[in-house]
């Protein structure tokens, strides 16, 4: 059974069904909302004990196979881990969202949007190709895009959607051009290949591919000096922030650099690419985050701070990173999203997230601050939880750096992850504490509108006890869930054995002090945010990255300015002397062709001399015409001139149309110009020499090309195939009606739709009324005003008397 | 011979459309477009033999066809560059329409009523058919832009206006 397939078919169906459903109207629709996401959580929990034994699944599916495209799935341990958490979480988001939304008619278009996104993410986790990542990569971003840009009234929504999609998405072209790089270089786009090929780390194209595929992977997952983009993102509605930065968006990037793990990891590149930008996003993040009084926008550089962590950590080959690694991304999904989820629950109970102006909601909301007070714990790392047992497994990390003598890397690893560790415990408790505990909030004290229900707060309840709860019972899943995910990041099989308690180790004293500094800062963090507001906005990544978009618009101006700036004649005139240079170029370099005489040499008749003297006559006519009434019958004597030319050399289709044609042009343009005002004409002396060279040019241009085309041909003609086979395979006498409606039936179709553009463009054109009546005001008011006397009611009456004619 | 008498026509038409183009004025532009589109036209047609009196339709019976290319040039004129010419022929009119849409929506927008200072006073607005080699000098103020600008700006910004619109 194509399970896999299936699973994002009903995600992608469930999309368009619930925003018919129209769930807004009941907060049944909840249960509803969570059941697809659900299904495949538990289908994929099925799966655990197969995947564990080494065995994977795996679909393909023919897509464009000319090209060598296809649809390649695949359902390996790391694929399994980041689904379940994808779904997991997502089952929960979905169940949140309709309490979230309660009433709010646009719910269903969230769900439509959530339930894309997750599927895209699920094809991403899954994906065994490379283009077959990229397209749900970039499906994620253009449905994070539509995600974050949800309150589209909102100027922030906007503005951070669509910086979140300018840097995703340039990311993830420099992706796709290292992918088809290295897909070239191996000739074949499938992941399981490219990992399994022969000395791919040691080939010649794969730096660039690796650096390009790096660029992608650390703008989806907010790594120095892309990480701007994230905090912007909080403009999003919660579940969404809570779903995009907890377990799936930004996690893509670290997926796809632990896919490529087995193959890469083994380069100095990797390694110290990977160590120092996430080692130094993980300390910045984490530095950060106690600054912002905003909940969202604190837990969002917790968030960078994470990513940081996960990059970092995938820049060893060493068994406590890889523990470390699941263990921080399974515990950083099952804390940060009920953080999240709280801090929309609270934002949406009292009308504002801003921590200056909350104070004591344990009270009011007991549930919630258990969430937030358990997740805290996890986020901080205090003993029980797994948040405790990741931070404890990275400290291991460096500290067997250290033992092994390798100071450089285990002294940068163990202070900045020290330094990050310490700042998010007085980032967490500064929240937890400034939110639900204390008495007075600073400034403007908010109220409660509704306490939250308890299904809204049972999500997020119910991650974090999995989150707290879940590192006792470790022993039941670490070789289910955790180990075949490290099998597949480090390439061979393993086993897993944690441990929550490892007794006194320095490891564990380290974990004791960063919790004891950590709520050292957290007494002192009003100095600590006094500090930050001092450092200048000018260093920070996001005015680099507004001051390179005002550049390009800048450049754009200025090109635009220089090629387009000039008048419409000189810009004709370099068109049109391109052309002319490109026949003479041909006339004198071209290369051997077969000289083959059309013409017969006949002296044409003389109502044929008169036919050719009549075109000639009637184009001098236009051009020397003193009037446009004359200007246009002249055009249409050279009109109905070239249709008696169509009828004597045996083209009565071209001269039926071409008269049609005529007639009405020569109609058209009386009817609109008598309408029109002249031109204020002012002949320019100075052109003119300049005008009579371009107009001689393009006369030679006109004359050679018909002279050339006559005497030389390339190639056969593919004339007679159409005259022979016209009846046979058209079912038609007149060949040329053939060629049109059958032969070359897309190029009538295309013609069409030009038609039809020009007339819709045109009816667009005459008919805005809007203008007009704009138009007729000015001009009303101006001739009020030149007049000086007449008050603003006369030139009201003027203009709608205008109005009229 | 009727080749070169051909080409001599193209060559025409495509300098008189040049010429055209390359002045100023909304009827000029689309007179030059109307010229070049026969010229490409013919120029198109002058690729293929011209046969007289020999429309490249066929008899019904399969026989009736003659077999090779120069047994059936002979007797019928070219099929390809007709349908070519036909799909231009029509689309070029549709440009032409769209054009003249374009062409009086500019006149509705800016006017001639409403173009910048001197100018107004050159153009005669009473006779819609008025002669278009009106020699008047304009001031040296007036350069290549006044007369080409769109006055958009001027339209949307007028406070005035904007406000009315605004009240309803």
């Amino acid at each position: 059974m194509p399970a896999l397939a299936l699973s994002l078919v009903i995600l992608f169906i469930s999309a368009p069904i619930f925003w018919l459903l129209k769930p807004h109207r009941s907060l049944w629709f909840a249960w509803l909302g969570a059941l697809p996401p659900a299904t495949i959580t538990v289908w994929q929990a099925l799966q655990l004990p197969a995947i564990a034994q080494g065995n994977f699944i795996a679909e393909r599916y023919a897509w464009a196979p000319t090209l060598g495209l296809e649809l390649a799935l695949r359902l390996d341990g790391l694929a399994l881990f980041f689904g379940l958490i994808i779904t997991g979480v997502g089952a929960c988001i979905a169940f949140y969202t309709a309490y979230y939304f309660e009433g709010e008619p646009r719910q269903g278009f969230f769900y439509l949007v959530l339930y894309s996104f997750m599927a895209s993410m699920l094809g991403l986790v899954w994906a065994d190709d490379l283009l077959t990542l990229f397209i749900f990569w970039e499906g994620t971003s253009i449905t994070s895009y539509l995600l974050i840009a949800f309150k589209s009234d909102y100027k922030g929504a906007t503005e951070g959607a669509r910086r979140a999609l300018i840097v995703t998405t340039a990311g993830g072209l420099a992706m796709l051009a290292g992918m088809v790089l290295l897909g070239l270089h191996v000739g074949s786009f499938n992941i399981s290949e490219i990992l399994a090929a022969p000395d791919i780390a040691a080939a010649s194209i794969t730096p660039v591919a690796l650096i390009l595929i790096f660029l992608g992977a650390f703008t989806k997952s907010a790594q120095f000096p892309f990480q701007f983009w994230l905090p912007g993102a909080m403009a999003a509605p919660t579940p969404a922030s809570a779903y995009l930065h907890s377990a799936t968006m930004v996690k893509a990037g670290v997926f796809l650099l632990a896919r490529l793990h087995p193959a890469f990891s083994e380069l100095p590149l990797w390694f110290w690419t990977l160590f120092l930008v996430g080692g130094f996003t993980m300390a910045l993040g984490g530095v950060s985050a106690i600054r912002y009084t905003d909940m969202k926008a604190s837990l969002a550089y917790a968030t960078v701070a994470v990513l940081g962590t996960l990059v970092m950590l995938l820049a060893f080959r060493e068994k406590y990173a890889y523990e470390a690694f699941v263990v921080t991304v399974l515990a950083h999904a099952l804390y940060k999203a009920p953080l999240f989820l709280s801090a929309g629950i609270v934002d949406h109970a009292m009308g504002t997230r801003d921590l200056r102006r909350l104070a004591n909601l344990a009270r009011t909301m007991p549930l919630v601050a258990a969430t937030v007070v358990l997740a805290a714990l996890s986020m901080s790392g205090v003993l029980p939880t797994m948040g405790f047992l990741a931070k404890e497994l990275m400290l291991e990390q460096g500290f067997q750096r250290l033992e092994r003598g390798d100071g450089l890397v285990g002294g940068l690893m163990y202070a900045a992850s020290v330094l990050a560790a310490l700042f998010m415990v007085a980032a967490i408790a500064t929240l937890a504490w400034e939110a639900f505990f204390r008495r007075q909030a600073d400034e403007h004290p908010a109220h409660l509108h509704h306490a939250p229900s308890p299904g809204f707060v049972a999500p997020a309840l119910l991650l974090t006890l999995l989150g707290t709860v879940g590192a006792f019972f470790a022993g039941m899943y670490e070789n289910l869930l955790l180990a075949p995910a490290i099998a597949a990041i480090s390439g061979e099989p393993t086993t897993l054995r944690l441990k929550v308690w490892h007794g006194l180790t320095p490891v564990f004293l380290t974990s004791l002090a960063v919790l004891a500094v950590g709520i050292g800062v957290f007494a002192l963090r009003n100095h600590v945010r006094r500090a930050f507001a001092a450092v200048p906005e000018k260093f920070s990544s996001l005015a680099v990255y507004d001051a390179i978009i005002d550049a390009i618009y800048h450049f754009a101006y200025r090109l635009t300015t220089v090629i387009q700036g000039s008048p419409m004649a000189p810009q004709v005139s370099v068109t049109l002397l391109a052309g002319v240079a490109v026949v003479v170029y041909a006339l004198f370099f071209s290369t051997a062709r077969t000289g083959v005489l059309l013409d017969s040499l006949e002296i044409p008749s003389i109502a044929e001399w008169l036919i050719f003297a009549l075109a000639i006559l009637g184009a001098l006519a236009t051009v020397r015409a003193r009037s446009r009434l004359s200007a246009i019958i002249s055009l249409g004597v050279v009109g109905i001139t070239v249709t008696i030319f169509f009828i004597v050399f045996g083209a009565p289709d071209l001269a039926l149309t071409q008269l049609l044609i005529e007639v009405l042009t020569v109609i058209l343009l009386v009817l609109v110009f008598f309408r029109v005002r002249p031109d204020p004409f002012i002949e320019d002396d100075r052109r003119r020499a300049f005008r009579l060279f371009v107009a001689i040019a393009m006369g030679f241009f006109g004359f050679t090309v018909v002279m050339v085309n006559h005497v030389t041909q390339i190639g056969e003609s593919i004339s007679p195939y159409f005259l022979e086979k016209s009846y046979s395979l058209g079912k038609g006498t007149n060949v040329v009606n053939v060629i049109l409606v059958d032969f070359r039936g897309y190029d009538t179709l295309g013609e069409i739709t030009v038609l039809g553009l020009a007339a819709l463009g045109g009816y667009a054109l005459l008919r805005s009324p809007q203008i007009h009546k704009l138009r007729r005001r000015i001009v009303a008011a101006r001739s009020a005003g030149e007049d000086g006397a007449q008050p603003v009611s006369a030139v009201k009456h003027e203009a709608t008397e205008v109005g009229h004619d | 011979m009727t080749a070169f008498m051909l080409a001599l026509l193209v060559g025409v038409l495509f300098a008189c459309g040049a010429y055209l183009i390359l002045q100023r004025g909304q009827i000029k532009l689309i007179l030059g477009l109307g010229l070049f589109t026969h010229a490409v036209n013919l120029a198109l047609f002058g690729t293929s033999a011209l046969t007289r009196g020999a429309p490249p339709i066929v008899p019904e019976e399969m026989e009736g066809v003659p077999q090779g290319a120069d047994v059936l040039f002979a007797s019928y004129a070219d099929p390809l560059p007709q349908a070519l010419i036909l799909t231009a022929i029509v689309i070029s009119f549709g440009v032409t329409a769209f054009i003249v849409a374009l062409v009086y929506r500019r006149d509705a927008l800016t006017g001639s009523d409403l173009a910048p200072g001197e100018l107004a006073t050159v153009v005669n607005t009473s006779d819609p058919f008025a002669e278009f080699t009106l020699r008047m000098k304009l001031p040296d103020a007036a350069d290549d832009y006044d007369i080409l600008q769109y006055e958009l700006d001027e339209v949307y910004d007028h406070p005035e206006a904007e406000r009315e619109v605004a009240r309803e």
